[in-house]
C-alpha cells in the first residue's frame, strides 16, 4: 500500500514537473535546435529532473548512486558514446590538461557538433534498419546510406525521418530519394516490412501473428493483415517504366532479348533498365487480402479487408475495395485484386498514425532506445517487445485496458520512463539534443557498474560494457589515421556514381543509350564482355594514376614544390584528390571509419569479428568474446597496421621522443586515455632499460590487448 | 571419376585416423569419462549433481543449417501430382519408396545412409524466433540467452581434443550460435570464410614465441589489476578466450583449419562455393576431434521466385552433403559422426502466384539425419498428399534436438541452472525419435 501511495505522489510530482519543463523546453526549442553551444536552461533542468528520478528510484530500492567518475573515465566514455571512438593523443591531452571548471560541458558541446557524431549514429541505425550496401538484386543501397547519413548530419527530427522512410516513393537511384531504401530492404515482402516497422518504431512484436493467432500473444492474424493493408498495393518498382519514355526503354530491352543478344541485353538490363526501375511505387490502396489458408471465424480466405490501426483511432480513408465476383481460381482472383486497387495514400496515413504525438509508443520506444544507447540498458527490455507476455519472469500489469499503462508499467523505473517519453516529444524528436541531455546528467557522469542481463539494473551509474564492434574498430584506426573522422566523402562519392548513372539514363534518349551500349559491343571493340568494360577502365586509370602518385610522393618528400604542384594538378584533372591519395598510401586504404566501410563489412573483417551484424536480423550485432577477436589483436592489427604505418598517429608520436618515460606516457594517453600510474611508469621504464629499442612494441601490444582497452568503464 | 573414387583417402595420415576412429568405436563411446570440472560448473551454485552420460551411438555432429526456411516440397518431401508441387519434379532413390526432388540426383544414390524426417513441426514462423528455437530448444526471450546445442554437447561431453575448440561455426552470423549463459569456453569459434581458414593464427613477421610469451605475461598482470576492479563474467570471458586463442595458435592440429591441403579433386567434389568448402572444413575438423561443427547455407527465404532459387541452392546442398556422406563413410568416420540437415521452418505448399514464391510454413517441414548410429534408408513421419498437415509421427524441434542428444548419450533430463537460478535441460523436454536408430 505504501508503495502504491508513494508511486501516486511521485506521478503527480512528475506531471507538475513535466509541465514546467515542457514550457521551458518549448520556449527555447526553436532557437536552440541547431545551436548546441548556447547554454540551455531547459536542458539543464531536464538533466536535473532525470537525476532526481534516478535517485528517487535508487532510494526506494535501498541502493546508493556510484561516485563521480574521474575526468579520464568521463573523457573516454563520452568520446566513445558521442563520436564512436577513443580520443586521439592531442584530444586526450587537451581535455586532461584543461583546468576549466566547465570542461565536461564544453567537451560535450564540442563532441555533439563534431563530424564523428554522424558516423557513430549511422552505425546505430544501420544495425537497427539492417542497412546493406546492396539492398537487393540490382538495387544499390548507397542512396539509402547517403540519405541516413545526411539526415543524421542535418539532425533531422526523428519523426520526420520515420515519415519520410514510410512514405517514400519514386526512383531509388535518384538523388534525394534514398529513403525508398527502407521499403526496398524488404523487397517483395510487404508483410515482413510491416512487422519490422511495428517492431522498430512501436516496440511491438507482430511477426507471430503474420501466420496464426497465438494463444499467448495479444494480436490476432486478422489484426496483422489490417495493419498490412496500409501498405496494400505497394510496388517494388518506381513508375518511370510506366511513362512513355520508360516504355520505350522496356521495348528496347525486349527487342534486344528477342534478337538473342544476351550479353548486350544483360548489360542493358543492369546499367539502364534496373537503374530506371529500382524504386517504390504506389501510395497504398488501404486494403489487403486475408491469406488463402485463413482459418479463423472472423474472416474468409482471400477476403479483402480494410486497413485498421492496432490501437487508437484509424485515420479515415476513402478505400475502394473492388467487388469480387466468385471466381473459381483463387490465385487469379488475387492477382486481379491487387492490380485493381486505387491509391488512397494509406501509407501516409499509416506514417501519420505511427508518428502522431498521441501515439505513446512512438516516443517511448525511441526514448528508451536512446537511454539504452547512452546508459547501456533500456528502462524497458527488450526494447522492441514492450508489451508484457506470459513469460513468468516479466511482471504482469494488472490493468490491460490501456496500452500506455501496460508499456510504462513494464519499465524498471516507470516515472523516469514516462518523463523521458514526454521529454522526447518536448525536444521535438531532436535526438542529438536528447542524447546530450542524457550525457549531461550526473547519472551518466558517475562510475559505471556491471549487472548480468537477467538482473535488474537501476542505474547507480551507466552500465559497464564492452565497446561495440564499430567502436573497437574506429578506436583502433584512431591510433593510425590522423583526422580519422574526415573519411565521410568516400561513401557519398559511391552514392554519387549511382545518381550520375540514373541521371544519364533518364536524361538520354533511348537511341543514345542504345548507341552507347552498342559501341561497347561493336565488333572489334575491346569490350568483349560487360565486365571487361569496368576492368579495362580501372586498369587504364591505375596505369595513369600510379606514376603520378609516385611522382607526388617523391616530390613532396624532397621538398620539390613545383613538381609536386604539377603532379597534383594532373591528378585533379583525373578527378582524384591528391591529399586523399597521399593519406591512403600513408595510413592504409582500408583504415576508414566503420560507417564508411561496406555495410556489412565482409566476413572475416575485424569489425565483423568483434560482432558487427550481418544485417540479417534487426540489431543483430553482439559484443561477445571470440577467438578470432583475440587472434586479430595478437597477430594482426597491432603488428600489421599500427607498427607498419610508421607515419601513423601513435607511431610518429612515439618516434618524436627518445625518453622512455615520455614514450610510456604517450602510449598510455593515446591508447587508454589516461597517464600511467607511478607503478606502471616505473615498471615500463625498467623494461625499456632492459629491452632497448623494441620495448615500445611490447608496450603498445599490451595496452591494445588489455581489458581496459575494450571495456568502457 | 565418381565421388567414391575421388573421396577415397590416399594418405597414411587419414588411414591412421581411421584406425584411431575404429579403435575408439571398439572401446565404446558411451564410457567417455566425464571431466570432473564440469560438475562444479556455473559458479558452483548451479549444478546440483554431475550429469551422467548414457550410451552413445555418435561422437561428433556436423550440423548443416539451411538458413531462411528451406522448402520441404522442393527438397525432401516432394508431392508429385499435387497442386502444391509446382514445376519441381520428383525422382526415385536407391531406396524403394523414398523420393526426393529432382534437384538431388547425387543424394538419391546415397539414401541408404539417410533417415529423412518428413514430419517436423514448429510453432515459430518468424526467422529470429525459429532459428533460435532450432538452435536452443527454447523460445526467444529478452531476459536470457540460452546455449545452443554445440555448447550443451561440450558442456556435458567435454572436449576430445584439448587444443582445438569443441564447437566451430562456419559461415552465418555470430548471433546464431551462442554459449548462452554457459562459461566462455563453450562459445563457438566462428569461421567467416572456410577457404581462409583461421585468420591471424600465424605469428607476425619478426615475432617469435618468446616475444608473445613475454607480452602475454605482462598482459596477464595488467588484466589482473583490471579484474580487481571489474570482476565479472564478461571480463573473465576475455581472459579465457585469450588462453583459448594462444592454445589454438600453438596447436599441432592447427592444420585442420587449412583446407588448401586437400587435393583439388576433393575440393571440387564438395563444390567450390563457401558452403561446399565449409563442409570439407567440417570433415577435417571432425577428423581432428572437434565435436560440433555447424555449417550455414543461406538464401532459402524464397518469398519471391522460389523455383529459380531452388535451381541455384539445391545443387549446392546436394553436392556438398553427398560428398560429405561419402567422404566420411570412406574414412570410417560416418558411423561415429552424426550429420544433420535442419532448417527453422518449411515453406507453404501453396505457391504465392503473384511472385512465384512460397512463404514461411512452420506447421510441416523436413529434416535429415545420417551416420552416428542412424538407420539409413528410412523415412520417419508423413505429411498429407498436399503437404499441408503432418499426419504421422510429428516431430517437434525439441524432439529433433532430443534425438541428436540421445545419439550423443547426453542426459536429457539433467537440469542445469542459469546464473540467476532458472532451470534448463538440453532439449527442453523433447522426446527422442528412437525409431530411427539401428
Amino acid at each position: 500500500m505504501t508503495e502504491v501511495r508513494l508511486l501516486q505522489t511521485s506521478v503527480v510530482a512528475v506531471l507538475v514537473g513535466a509541465v514546467v519543463l515542457a514550457l521551458a523546453l518549448a520556449a527555447d526549442a526553436d532557437e536552440t535546435r541547431h545551436d548546441a553551444k548556447k547554454p540551455q536552461v531547459g536542458d539543464r533542468l531536464a538533466a536535473a529532473e532525470i537525476d532526481r528520478l534516478v535517485t528517487a528510484n535508487l532510494v526506494r530500492k535501498g541502493l546508493e548512486p556510484n561516485t563521480r567518475a574521474s575526468d579520464e573515465v568521463f573523457l573516454r566514455r563520452s568520446y566513445l558514446d558521442v563520436v564512436g571512438r577513443i580520443p586521439d593523443l592531442a584530444e586526450a591531452r587537451a581535455f586532461l590538461e584543461s583546468s576549466k571548471a566547465r570542461k565536461r560541458a564544453d567537451l560535450l558541446d564540442q563532441l555533439f557538433d563534431a563530424p564523428g557524431y554522424a558516423s557513430h549514429q549511422f552505425n546505430f541505425w544501420s544495425d537497427l534498419l539492417r542497412v546493406k550496401t546492396r539492398l537487393a538484386n540490382r538495387v544499390s543501397g548507397e542512396p539509402y546510406i547517403d540519405y541516413l547519413k545526411t539526415s543524421i548530419s542535418e539532425n533531422k527530427p526523428y519523426d520526420v525521418m520515420v515519415r519520410e522512410m514510410l512514405t517514400a516513393t519514386g526512383a531509388a537511384h535518384e538523388r534525394g530519394n534514398g529513403a525508398t531504401g527502407y521499403l526496398l530492404r524488404d523487397r517483395g515482402m510487404p508483410l515482413d516490412n510491416m512487422a519490422n516497422s511495428v517492431r522498430i518504431f512501436l516496440g511491438t512484436r507482430l511477426e507471430c501473428a503474420q501466420c496464426h493467432n497465438h494463444p499467448t500473444e495479444k494480436w490476432t492474424q486478422r489484426q496483422f493483415f489490417e495493419m498490412a493493408a496500409f501498405a496494400g498495393g505497394v510496388r517494388y518498382a518506381n513508375d518511370y517504366l510506366r511513362t512513355p519514355e520508360g516504355r520505350e526503354l522496356v521495348q528496347a530491352g525486349r527487342k534486344l532479348r528477342s534478337e538473342r543478344r544476351q550479353r548486350v541485353y544483360r548489360y542493358f538490363r543492369r546499367q539502364v533498365l534496373s537503374a530506371a526501375q529500382a524504386g517504390i511505387g504506389g501510395s497504398g490502396t488501404g486494403f489487403e487480402l486475408l491469406p488463402q489458408d485463413y482459418q479463423y471465424d472472423d474472416g474468409e480466405p482471400n477476403q479483402p479487408i480494410v486497413a485498421k490501426t492496432l490501437y487508437g483511432r484509424t485515420p479515415s480513408m476513402d478505400v475502394k475495395v473492388p467487388r469480387i465476383t466468385p471466381v473459381k481460381q483463387p490465385k487469379r482472383l488475387r492477382r486481379i485484386l491487387m492490380n485493381r486497387g486505387r491509391d488512397v495514400d494509406s501509407r501516409a496515413k499509416f506514417a501519420a498514425w505511427v508518428t502522431a504525438p498521441k501515439n505513446p509508443e512512438f516516443a517511448r520506444v525511441i526514448a528508451n532506445r536512446m537511454w539504452k544507447k547512452i546508459m547501456g540498458r533500456g528502462l524497458i527490455e527488450p526494447v522492441d517487445d514492450m508489451r508484457p507476455t506470459r513469460d513468468s519472469d516479466r511482471k504482469r500489469s494488472r490493468s490491460k485496458r490501456v496500452s500506455v499503462e501496460v508499456g510504462v508499467a513494464a519499465a524498471s523505473n516507470p516515472e523516469l520512463m514516462s518523463y523521458l517519453e514526454t521529454l522526447m516529444r518536448d525536444v521535438g524528436y531532436d535526438l542529438k539534443r536528447f542524447q546530450k541531455i542524457l550525457c549531461s546528467t550526473r547519472t551518466y557522469q558517475r562510475e559505471s557498474s556491471h549487472a548480468a542481463s537477467d538482473v535488474a539494473y537501476h542505474f547507480p551509474g551507466p552500465l559497464f560494457r564492452r565497446m561495440t564492434s564499430e567502436q573497437a574498430w574506429d578506436s583502433l584506426v584512431t591510433l593510425v589515421v590522423p583526422d580519422v573522422d574526415a573519411n565521410g566523402a568516400t561513401t557519398s562519392s559511391r552514392a554519387e556514381m549511382v545518381y550520375a548513372n540514373y541521371d544519364r539514363v533518364v536524361s538520354s534518349s533511348v537511341d543514345e543509350l542504345l548507341a552507347e551500349v552498342d559501341s561497347y559491343f561493336a565488333p572489334g571493340s575491346a569490350m568483349e564482355h560487360p565486365d571487361d568494360i569496368n576492368r579495362k577502365r580501372v586498369r587504364q586509370r591505375r596505369n595513369k594514376v600510379q606514376p603520378l602518385v609516385r611522382k607526388l610522393v617523391r616530390a613532396t618528400r624532397r621538398g620539390n614544390t613545383d613538381t609536386a604542384a604539377e603532379a597534383r594538378r594532373e591528378l585533379e584533372k583525373l578527378g582524384i584528390e591528391p591529399d586523399r591519395v597521399l593519406k591512403e598510401r600513408r595510413y592504409g586504404r582500408g583504415n576508414l571509419r566503420a560507417a564508411d566501410l561496406t555495410s556489412p563489412a565482409p566476413a572475416g573483417h575485424l569489425v565483423r569479428d568483434f560482432g558487427q551484424s550481418d544485417r540479417g536480423e534487426i540489431q543483430g550485432s553482439h559484443s561477445d568474446p571470440s577467438v578470432p577477436q583475440a587472434l586479430t589483436l595478437i597477430n594482426g592489427f597491432v603488428e600489421k597496421e599500427i607498427f607498419k604505418r610508421r607515419q601513423g598517429v601513435l607511431m610518429s608520436a612515439l618516434q618524436k621522443t627518445r625518453r622512455a618515460g615520455d614514450k610510456v606516457r604517450i602510449a598510455y594517453v593515446a591508447i587508454l586515455s589516461r597517464p600511467p600510474t607511478d607503478d606502471e611508469a616505473n615498471e615500463w621504464r625498467t623494461i625499456f632499460a632492459d629491452e632497448g629499442k623494441n620495448a615500445y612494441k611490447d608496450l603498445v601490444w599490451t595496452l591494445v590487448n588489455s581489458h581496459e582497452f575494450r571495456f568502457v568503464q | 571419376m565418381n565421388n567414391d573414387e575421388i573421396l577415397r583417402p590416399a594418405d597414411s595420415v587419414t588411414r591412421r585416423s581411421f584406425m584411431h576412429g575404429a579403435a575408439r568405436t571398439l572401446l565404446g563411446l558411451g564410457t567417455m569419462p566425464l571431466l570432473s570440472r564440469l560438475a562444479l560448473a556455473a559458479d558452483g551454485t548451479a549444478v546440483a549433481s554431475a550429469p551422467v552420460l548414457g550410451p552413445a551411438t555418435a561422437r561428433n555432429v556436423i550440423y548443416l543449417y539451411m538458413s531462411g526456411g528451406m522448402s520441404q516440397i522442393d527438397t525432401f518431401d516432394p508431392k508429385p501430382g499435387a497442386d502444391t508441387q509446382g514445376p519441381t519434379g520428383a525422382i526415385g532413390t536407391n531406396v524403394d519408396g523414398i523420393q526426393l526432388s529432382e534437384h538431388f540426383p547425387l543424394l538419391a544414390k546415397q539414401m541408404d545412409k539417410v533417415a529423412l524426417i518428413n514430419s517436423m513441426t514448429s510453432n515459430q514462423g518468424a526467422h529470429a524466433q525459429g532459428r533460435y528455437l532450432l538452435h536452443t530448444s527454447y523460445e526467444l526471450r529478452g531476459t536470457i540467452q540460452h546455449p545452443s546445442f554445440g555448447a550443451w554437447l561440450n558442456k556435458f561431453g567435454g572436449r576430445n581434443n584439448p587444443t582445438l575448440p569443441g564447437h566451430v561455426a562456419i559461415g552465418g552470423s555470430g548471433s546464431i550460435t551462442s554459449r548462452g549463459f554457459f562459461e566462455s569456453e563453450f562459445a563457438p569459434l566462428p569461421i567467416g570464410d572456410p577457404t581462409k581458414g583461421l585468420a591471424h593464427s600465424q605469428l607476425a613477421k619478426g615475432v617469435d614465441d618468446k616475444t608473445i610469451d613475454r607480452r602475454l605475461a605482462r598482459l596477464k598482470k595488467m588484466n589482473a589489476a583490471f579484474r580487481k576492479k571489474f570482476n565479472n563474467d564478461k571480463v573473465k570471458a576475455y581472459d579465457d578466450i585469450y588462453d583459448e586463442a594462444v592454445k589454438l595458435m600453438r596447436s599441432s592440429d592447427l592444420a585442420a583449419f587449412d583446407i588448401s591441403q586437400e587435393p583439388d579433386a576433393v575440393r571440387d567434389a564438395y563444390g567450390r562455393d563457401r558452403f561446399g568448402q565449409g563442409c570439407l572444413l567440417a570433415r577435417r575438423l571432425v577428423e581432428h576431434d572437434v565435436r560440433f561443427v555447424e555449417v550455414v547455407l543461406d538464401g532459402w527465404d524464397t518469398h519471391n521466385e522460389n523455383f529459380e532459387a531452388m535451381e541455384d541452392k539445391c545443387p549446392v546442398l546436394d553436392r556438398a552433403l553427398t560428398s560429405l556422406l561419402v567422404d566420411l563413410d570412406t574414412r570410417g568416420l560416418l558411423e561415429e559422426t552424426l550429420v544433420v540437415v535442419a532448417t527453422e521452418f518449411g515453406r507453404t505448399p501453396e505457391i504465392k502466384i503473384d511472385r512465384n514464391g512460397r512463404d514461411h510454413f512452420p506447421k510441416a517441414f523436413s529434416a535429415l539425419l545420417a551416420g552416428g548410429g542412424v538407420r539409413g534408408g528410412m523415412r520417419w513421419g508423413k505429411t498429407d498428399p498436399s503437404g499441408n498437415e503432418v499426419i504421422d509421427d510429428p516431430v517437434s524441434v525439441q524432439d529433433l534436438n532430443a534425438t541428436i542428444g540421445s545419439a550423443l548419450g547426453l542426459p536429457l533430463d539433467h537440469t542445469v541452472f542459469s546464473p540467476s537460478g532458472r532451470p534448463f535441460t538440453v532439449a527442453h523436454k523433447g522426446k527422442p525419435v528412437r525409431g530411427i536408430f539401428a
